[in-house]
């Protein structure tokens, strides 16, 4: 028989009767779900289940890993093509009936995990008889999709919940996190850890040993452990409280972990796997033409990954080798930074000294400090850069030559859930070199570097204070503090924009005219993205950046994308008439800037580019 | 159009919802079947005269499943041709089966029917029929469902009652319920109910608790606090967001009990009572159900209430004497609140707090509560309400003739 060429693995048939299926993506790090080999794997079905030669088959990875999932590149780009409801269905059947008819070729398939395996890729794993991983410390196993704005759209929902009943698929798939190969094999997930020599042999020998390829669901009379539906003894209980739980979590902004609660729910309780998958299809298409999950894959994967791995650095300039630290204004360091710098910084053998270190590389300088001290500091620890926080002590620095071509802009605020830094580029002709130095050491904090040109005032600080002061238009509305708050809580937003709400004096006016919940969770955001506008129109910062502050910094509800995808989201035209009705309702704060109606068609957001 | 008329009502003495309650060792067919007895041989009933057999059941599974309505007419020795059917309407069951059973009369398709109801709560505990309302994610999660205990508190923090105003309310329905039982005034209507050698088992309500006071229910754990802080809270703030946090006031002895219990009220048309030689107690004037917002779901009570004093033209001030169910306290503190209804004309004699809910019988045992009285006080009219599940109120209005 003629061996089939494919573009996203091989195949080959070896002495003892066994398909070696080989996964590797061309041109990709990593093993990711494509297009082509949605293809590949509809013709492998074909081919194997016709050769004569193979009497079982083990799949296995090329790459050093096992397979990373989907392609977020590709559904990033969903929403933007406003597919029709068939047509989204009909894209998200690929990859569940390629799946499919692996799992009902009739003949037994292993599967070889030689690394981690997450969300699609954990799928495919799911869609074998046999299921064997390496043993090692750093491989994992999951199915994060809801964290993405998604769920398992490869039958993972169905396959768990039958394999595993369904508090435990919805203890995984709700949550999304990652799980060791121990514990997978724990649950029953999995078959086997092996040594990873022995992998390929083990996985062999297993799959040659299976008298019946049929999968337990496929069998009649199975039932899914510990009941489905609303039929078993705590089921009612069970969906209840699962219920509960995603909205008192999530309240009712993130549409993927109800969306995978609904197909769990649903589809287990088909005794036909593949009603189950339909109905699995159905939930995930809906999701990929969310512009939640748009925002959330667009802002906290793509573009956060892009930052994280310093795609914006500037080129040229020797990476920063930080051996030793000085912290100045140590009393303003934040406890869990200082941890932080301790836990990251040890690894690199990297001394922190509180106070002047003359042979520091670099310089936490933290509160305010005079020109003459600034030029102390900078006499006392000659080759250090200076990473400096507070906005007067930067505007000081940026007023001299001399000073700011050894500094640059670093905010990292005094916040446990402060994810990222905002570096602030101060000109002059070391401005870009300084920029990526600090991107270089906020990378060895763990935290995303984000850039904006400081003159005066930091972004973060600009959005917190529109923040604050929409919250205290609100009280002077008539709305209470606990409204207030909880229309931030509600929005999902971090914080409570009103700290003591018992103190907090609300306006005695008309009662029926106060602003009601969902008035005041448009106006908490809407405040925002107005400053960042500004920021944005101003060019002292990109709208990824600024979305990126925005989250990991500010705590702006993450479905949104962000402060300016908010606005990308809801439309520029939208956002501007959106802005004229509520400065009638709320007040002149609202007047949308002009430059904002001169960005027309393309919007204020670049386009995502592959 | 014909009018429906009550003739006859009996119900079950009340039994501890639990395991060593007096009811406990009887099914939910015997129940019902020895009301459905208890109205024949009161009334020399020729069973094949009744046209329909509605019962109201709040949990319609496994013993309690399938038609009870029937099963329990031909458990009683009722004639064959007599059907029987279940209805359910949550906590209005019991009168929602009755005004059924009366809209059949109104309509001129049955001549005499009964409504009633049946709840055995020790033997097939609430929520064991399950539902999407509140398990299906695709409704529960999009609809805010929060258990009514979560509602009760809400509505007590959002109108400002007290743990101290139900303690004080309940302590008055204990109070009032123990004066009538000992004065005898629920005695012409309870049916003792006997076991399969013919010994008694219970004959009379046996949950009131005399001598409750304020002090006393003083001591009692919130119920509703564990499950609300489990996140059913953070559910309803989501509906509510003027509320900063909810207060969990209430608890066992100011919300209604559970027990066990069967309730059926004859219902027929001028010309079959004079056929039969019956005597019409009382007519039935109007009937209505509204929906209301379901997460906070037991506010039903007021806008029930003014729907069926429309529909029979009447107002607030033309009724003698109300019933409201006391679920929780605070429904009942709000209903009297929003209506302006002083206590001295509502449930004079005690309710659910004292006696129990026995959920499918409850609508009928009131009404026949309210008949009884109106009876005794020589009065004309009364209004029967209840609070009910997934946001809803039922309400009637009876008058004596």
């Amino acid at each position: 028989m003629k061996d089939i060429e494919f573009k996203t693995l091989s195949y080959e048939v070896n002495t003892n009767g066994v398909a070696v299926i080989t996964i590797d993506v061309k041109d990709r790090p990593v093993n990711v779900l494509t297009v082509e080999m949605y293809d590949d794997l509809h013709r492998l079905v074909d081919c194997f289940k016709e050769d004569d030669r193979a009497k079982a088959a083990v799949i296995q990875s090329g790459k050093e890993s096992f397979f990373a999932g989907g392609d977020l590149k590709r559904l990033v780009n969903m929403y933007a093509r406003k597919r029709s409801p068939q047509l989204a269905y009909d894209e998200s059947r690929l990859f569940t009936t390629a799946l499919r008819k692996l799992e009902l070729c009739g003949k037994p398939i292993a599967v070889a995990v030689n690394g981690s395996a997450m969300g699609g890729g954990l799928e495919l794993v799911l869609a074998c008889n046999k299921r064997i991983v390496a043993a090692g410390s750093r491989i994992y196993l999951g199915l994060p999709e809801v964290t993405l704005g998604l769920l398992p759209g490869g039958g993972g929902t169905q396959r768990l919940a039958r394999m595993l009943g369904v508090e435990k698929a919805c203890d995984l798939v709700l949550s999304g996190r990652v799980i060791t190969p121990k514990q997978a094999l724990e649950l029953g997930i999995i078959d086997a850890i092996v040594d990873k020599s022995d992998l390929f042999k083990v996985a062999e020998e297993q799959v040659l040993s299976v008298e019946d390829a049929t999968r337990p669901w496929d069998k009649k009379g199975f039932a899914v452990p510990g009941g489905s539906g609303l039929n078993g003894r705590g089921m009612n209980g069970l969906f209840q409280s699962l219920s509960r739980d995603l909205s008192a979590r999530y309240f009712h902004n993130y549409p993927a972990p109800i969306a995978a609660l609904r197909a769990i729910f649903k589809g287990s309780s088909c005794g036909s796997m593949d009603k189950g998958l339909e109905i699995e299809s159905r939930e995930f298409s809906r999701l990929t033409g969310l512009v939640q999950t748009r925002n959330i894959i667009r802002s906290m994967f793509l573009n956060k990954g892009n930052l994280d791995r310093l795609q914006e650095r500037p080129a040229g300039v020797e990476p920063l080798n930080l051996e030793r630290l000085s912290v100045i204004g140590a009393s303003a360091l934040p406890e869990h930074l200082q941890s932080q710098l301790e836990k990251t910084l040890d690894k690199l053998n990297c001394s922190i000294t509180p106070g002047v270190d003359p042979e520091a590389d670099a310089v936490l300088l933290f509160g305010s400090h005079s020109g003459e001290e600034i030029s102390r500091l900078m006499g006392e620890m000659p080759d250090a850069m200076f990473c400096v926080s507070c906005p007067s002590t930067l505007e000081e620095t940026r007023s001299k030559d001399e000073f700011r071509n050894r500094s640059v802009g670093f905010n990292l605020p005094a916040v446990d859930t402060w994810q990222c830094v905002e570096l602030g580029t101060l000109g002059g002709d070391l401005a870009q070199a300084n920029l990526a130095r600090a991107m270089d050491l906020t990378k060895q904090l763990r935290k995303t570097p984000t850039v904006q040109e400081f003159s005066g005032v930091w972004f973060s600080d600009v959005c917190k204070d529109a923040y604050l002061a929409e919250a205290e238009a609100l009280l002077s509305d008539g709305a209470s503090a606990t409204l207030i708050n909880n229309s931030a809580r509600f929005a999902s937003f971090l914080e409570s924009p009103i700290k003591n709400a018992e103190a907090a004096a609300t306006s005695n006016g008309d009662a029926q005219a106060a602003p009601g919940v969902e008035d005041a969770k448009q106006r908490l955001m809407y405040r925002q993205a107005l400053a960042a506008v500004q920021f944005l129109a101003e060019g002292r910062i990109s709208a990824i950046d600024a979305d990126l502050v925005s989250l990991l910094g500010n705590g702006f509800p993450t479905w949104t994308g962000g402060v300016l995808s908010l606005v990308d989201s809801v439309g520029v035209e939208k956002f501007i008439a959106d802005c004229e009705c509520l400065k009638e309702s709320a007040g002149a704060q609202f007047a949308p800037p002009a430059w904002l109606s001169s960005c027309g068609e393309e919007g204020i957001y670049p386009a995502f580019v592959e | 159009m014909p009018e429906a008329y009550i003739y006859d009502h009996v119900r079950t003495p009340r039994g501890q919802g639990k395991p060593t309650g007096g009811l406990h060792s009887v099914t939910a067919v015997e129940l019902l079947a020895t009301a459905l007895r208890a109205l024949r041989d009161r009334n020399q009933l020729d069973t094949s005269a009744v046209e329909d057999v509605i019962a109201g059941c709040g949990s319609p599974v496994g013993e309690q499943g399938s038609a009870i309505g029937r099963t329990a007419v031909l458990a009683a020795g009722y004639s064959e041709s007599t059907p029987g059917q279940q209805v359910h309407r949550f906590c209005a069951s019991g009168l929602e089966a009755l005004s059924l059973a009366a809209a059949k009369v109104m309509a001129g398709q049955c001549e005499l029917t009964i409504g009633g109801g049946v709840e055995t709560m020790s033997r097939i505990p609430m929520g064991s029929s399950g539902g999407a309302w509140y398990a299906d994610p695709a409704v529960a999660h999009e609809v805010y469902y929060v258990p009514q205990g979560v509602s009760a508190d809400l509505i007590a923090t959002l109108y400002g009652f007290s743990r101290n105003d139900l303690d004080a309310y309940a302590c008055e329905s204990q109070r009032r319920a123990f004066r009538a039982q000992s004065e005898g005034y629920f005695d012409q209507s309870i049916v003792p109910v006997f076991d399969d050698i013919g010994l008694p088992l219970l004959e009379k309500d046996e949950y009131l608790r005399p001598g409750t006071t304020v002090n006393s229910l003083a001591s009692l754990a919130p119920a509703f606090e564990q499950i609300g802080a489990s996140g059913f809270d953070t559910v309803a703030l989501q509906k509510y967001p003027q509320v900063s946090e909810i207060e969990h006031v209430h608890t066992a002895g100011n919300s209604s009990g559970i027990v066990d219990g069967a309730a059926g009220v004859l219902v027929g048309s001028r010309d079959i009572g004079d056929q039969l030689g019956l005597q019409p107690r009382a007519r039935i004037k109007a009937f209505a159900s509204v929906g209301t917002e379901p997460t906070i779901m037991l506010t039903g009570p007021t806008p029930s209430a003014q729907l069926v004093l429309k529909k029979a033209g009447m107002s607030i001030g033309d009724i003698d004497l109300f019933e409201l169910n006391e679920a929780f306290a605070a429904v009942v503190l709000l209903f009297m609140e929003q209506l302006g209804v002083p206590h001295e004309k509502l449930n004079v004699n005690g309710g659910a707090i004292a006696l129990g809910h026995p959920i499918g019988a409850t609508g009928a045992m009131i009404v026949g509560t309210a008949l009884d009285e109106l009876e005794r006080r020589g009065q004309q009219t009364a209004l029967v309400n209840l609070c009910v599940g997934a946001g809803m109120g039922t309400a009637m209005i009876i008058e004596r003739v």
